[in-house]
């Protein structure tokens, strides 16, 4: 299963990439490529979500689930691709909803923003994975020098974690009021 | 531990210490210790690891190591040892003291030691050349303070490893070396030969530290003029000159790991052990260093970890939820 993995996580990492990619070019330029990266990222992000599952899948059958838990690595590993699959899932959703207006305004930019945070979840995600087969790459170094060191948990205080909730109530509610107000 | 037939009536021991694998019949039972005769046989085909154990305050200041060796348990080898503990159980006192005549004291001064006015040039231990039995009508003063171990020549097989030179403590370094027969024709040590390679690794006790709070090394290979991780080369005659390159070698504190868990559902790389991959094949030290304090907090670091990955999820669902009103279409069709 291990080889079978590595060749799946090729899809979402391409995908995604290349969805990031398209979302600078189709928020921040004009133009005939614009205009294509805007009409043609809706399925790349749906490619990239399907490749994305299939991986997780076959991740748990490399090894067992206490063995996945009980590695720094691989509990960093598995971290980083949820949170980068909740990532291109919100991305998924937003440009299905938003439909060529996503690509506007500050929409845009929350679409820039979200993109960047997903490609460097997925390129920790994808680095993690290369030291857990035992092939490290160089990207490892930029963690490290932003205060992380990827063979220790990756974890925040539970005060931290207080906020991260407050954080996400504070931002969910007024979009929630919003949701209710509009009409259907 | 008292009640096992074999590690506490035979050999009269109260704790589990470090022992090979293939001492149990299950590796993850302490108590299935193989039959005797069957220890014995692995003994004698050389399933034993040989433990050179230089301690700086037990044998360092009569120029010896200790020697012992690891099967089914941690054994001394035959013979006498270089220290012994002096302390009259049964009457609750030290054994020995300081012979006045030879050493004019009859103990140490905790201040002297609290303050490190003791070094090498003078006495800090006791030894049984300047030892006397314990008085106890001396006129013992608050602050006397008797060395708890009696240091002595070592004899037979325990015997076998003495320091060369004087081992010496500076700038925050131990320079020790330690010679021994190559075969010393005693079933508990392992012999070495030209041609030989052999499998050897490094444990520290820094900082007065005892039991498992000791750094380690990951195993390394010794060649006697054959190519491996640490070459030795022949000395002709006198002491080596010690003017070849140096072999660096990186310690790291392991954690509470035992043998157990790394073949065991919890460790991915149970099969490569099995498969008898070495550890550097998936790890290094700077890798396990981390590791080995993380085992100290598993339970909490994998909770905080779960944890964190919730809120995470929550936060990005939130600013999902904060979003979406936003993009919804203005107007309508597809993507443009």
């Amino acid at each position: 299963m291990t080889g079978m993995h590595h060749m799946l996580a090729h899809f979402p990492v391409a995908f995604w990439a290349l969805a990031s990619l398209m979302i600078l070019v189709g928020v921040l330029a004009r133009g005939r490529l614009a205009d294509l990266c805007r009409v043609a990222l809706l399925p790349v992000l749906i490619l990239g979500i399907l490749g994305a599952l299939a991986t997780i899948l076959s991740g748990y059958g490399i090894w067992t689930l206490e063995a996945l838990l009980h590695s720094p690595l691989s509990r960093n590993h598995l971290l980083m691709a949820f949170w980068s699959l909740a990532v291109y899932l919100m991305l998924l959703v937003l440009v299905w909803v938003g439909g060529r207006d996503a690509f506007a305004g500050r929409r845009g930019l929350a679409l820039v923003v979200l993109g960047l945070l997903g490609a460097w979840l997925f390129a920790l995600t994808g680095t993690l994975g290369g030291h857990l087969t035992g092939a490290p790459t160089v990207f490892s170094a930029l963690p490290r020098l932003l205060g992380w060191e990827v063979y220790t948990t990756f974890y925040v205080p539970t005060w931290v974690l207080g906020v991260m909730v407050l954080l996400a109530i504070a931002v969910a509610v007024p979009g929630f009021r919003r949701s209710k107000r509009a009409p259907r | 531990m008292a009640a096992h037939p074999h590690l506490g009536e035979t050999l009269g021991q109260t704790e589990v210490r470090k022992h090979l694998p293939e001492t149990r019949r299950d590796v993850a039972e302490w108590d299935s210790v193989v039959e005797p005769s069957h220890l014995a046989a692995q003994q004698a085909s050389g399933y034993f690891l040989d433990l050179w154990h230089w301690r700086a305050g037990r044998s360092n200041a009569v120029g010896m190591s200790d020697d012992q060796w690891v099967g089914e348990h941690r054994h001394s080898d035959a013979g006498r040892g270089p220290y012994t503990t002096n302390w009259d159980a049964e009457n609750a006192r030290p054994q020995w003291m300081f012979d006045p005549e030879a050493t004019e004291r009859h103990a140490l001064r905790w201040e002297d030691i609290t303050a490190e006015r003791v070094d090498f040039d003078g006495l800090y231990y006791l030894a049984e050349s300047f030892a006397v039995p314990f008085d106890p009508d001396h006129d013992w003063q608050e602050g006397d303070v008797i060395p708890r171990r009696l240091l002595r020549e070592g004899e037979g097989s325990r015997g076998d490893i003495r320091v060369a030179g004087d081992a010496r403590w500076a700038d925050g370094y131990w320079d020790v070396t330690l010679v021994r027969d190559l075969d010393t024709g005693q079933p508990d040590d392992k012999a070495f030969a030209p041609q030989g390679r052999y499998d050897l690794a490094f444990a520290v006790h820094r900082n007065a530290t005892g039991s498992r709070w000791h750094y380690v090394s990951l195993p390394y290979s010794l060649g006697l003029g054959r190519e491996a991780d640490i070459l030795a080369s022949p000395v002709t005659a006198g002491t080596p000159d010690w003017s070849q390159p140096w072999f660096d070698l990186t310690l790291y504190y392991p954690g509470q790991v035992d043998w157990p868990l790394l073949i065991g559902e919890a460790h991915a790389g149970a099969g490569d052990i099995v498969a008898g991959l070495p550890v550097r094949a998936h790890h290094d030290e700077h890798q396990l260093a981390h590791y080995g304090v993380e085992m100290e907090f598993q339970d909490a670091i994998q909770r905080q970890w779960a944890l964190t990955l919730v809120a995470g999820l929550l936060l990005l669902a939130g600013l999902f939820i904060g979003l979406l009103p936003a993009f919804r279409r203005r107007h309508p069709g597809g993507t443009p």
